[in-house]
């Protein structure tokens, strides 16, 4: 075997050091997340109030809030395909099709924020808060409205973060037919991915069930 | 565009066709009037296999090598020592 075709085995078989570390970032963030989670359903079985099977929310106002969580469920879908689009045109070297499908990502995950923004402030509105009026009249739900805003808030945190690294990413004055940016790029779309799997979980946990 | 990515391009339409799909089979699911217990298990079951569609195909999982799948393995394992962990409460309050 010639030196150079040893050397492309090797390669082959060695994981990419900045990879092998984004997935050990998305394993903390698994386990961080996974806490919170697992907390949550044991606060929800044990609650008079909003008992883990049937949605928790408030009735008069379930509908909106669940359309708005399914409209956000779309998007965030849709901006996972988008992404995982930009990067495939990436390393095939076409730019303006990475460009595109990277814009739309951004744009998804912005709606998705203004989206969130809009339901929180209804939620402000009706006193679906800790404190709130509601809340005060039904002290069982405080709990409740704790962990939503908690772990939606955190989530929507991640999803900002996402949105950074994307813009950093269409600002980058490196060549985008390299095999260097290929890879920056297919580390945001890894991180991307991962907070649309955390969404997965959230939006059947807090709208649904 | 050679035929691998022609390929993978189709693949990542078909998997969000499928996402879109189960995220309906979910919503529609939810408002059958289960049983609580049943409604947990569904909605649960779907939002996994939403899940693993992502991280397969997504974020290539099916690639990556064993060092990765044991990462994430042990997430996984963490996250399901947690929930195991409570369902001896969850089990007396069914009672």
């Amino acid at each position: 075997m010639s030196v150079s075709a040893s050397a492309e085995t090797l390669s082959d078989d060695v994981i990419d050091p900045g990879r092998l570390g984004l997935w050990l970032f998305l394993l903390s963030e698994i386990l961080l997340f996974g806490g919170f989670f697992a907390s949550y359903v044991m606060m929800r079985w044990g609650s008079p109030d909003c008992r883990l099977g049937t949605p928790a929310w408030p009735a008069p106002d379930y509908g909106t809030t669940l359309s708005m969580a399914a409209l956000n469920t779309f998007i965030l879908i849709t901006s996972s395909y988008t992404m995982v689009r930009s990067v495939l045109a990436c390393e095939e070297g076409r730019v303006e099709a990475f460009r595109r499908n990277l814009w739309a990502t951004i744009g998804l995950g912005a709606a998705f924020l203004a989206v969130k923004a809009v339901e929180y402030s209804l939620k402000f509105g009706h006193g679906y808060y800790p404190g709130g009026h509601f809340v005060v009249e039904h002290p069982g739900y405080a709990i409740f409205f704790s962990f939503y805003f908690v772990m939606t808030g955190l989530h929507g945190v991640h999803v900002l973060v996402g949105l950074i690294w994307n813009g950093l990413l269409l600002r980058s004055r490196q060549d985008p037919r390299s095999p260097e940016f290929a890879r920056k790029a297919e580390y945001a779309g890894l991180y991307w991915h991962f907070v649309d799997v955390v969404w997965v979980f959230l939006f059947p946990l807090f709208y649904l069930i | 565009m050679s035929a691998h990515n022609s390929d993978e391009s189709f693949v990542f339409g078909a998997v969000f066709a499928l996402l879109l799909i189960l995220t309906a089979v979910t919503i529609v699911s939810a408002r059958f009037g289960m049983e609580p217990l049943m409604g947990v298990v569904v909605a649960m079951g779907v939002a996994s296999a939403k899940a693993g569609l992502i991280g397969i195909y997504f974020m290539r999982l099916r690639r990556e090598p064993v060092v990765v799948w044991c990462l994430v393995v042990a997430g996984i394992s963490a996250v399901a020592t947690l929930a195991i962990g409570i369902l001896p409460d969850m089990a007396l309050k069914l009672q």
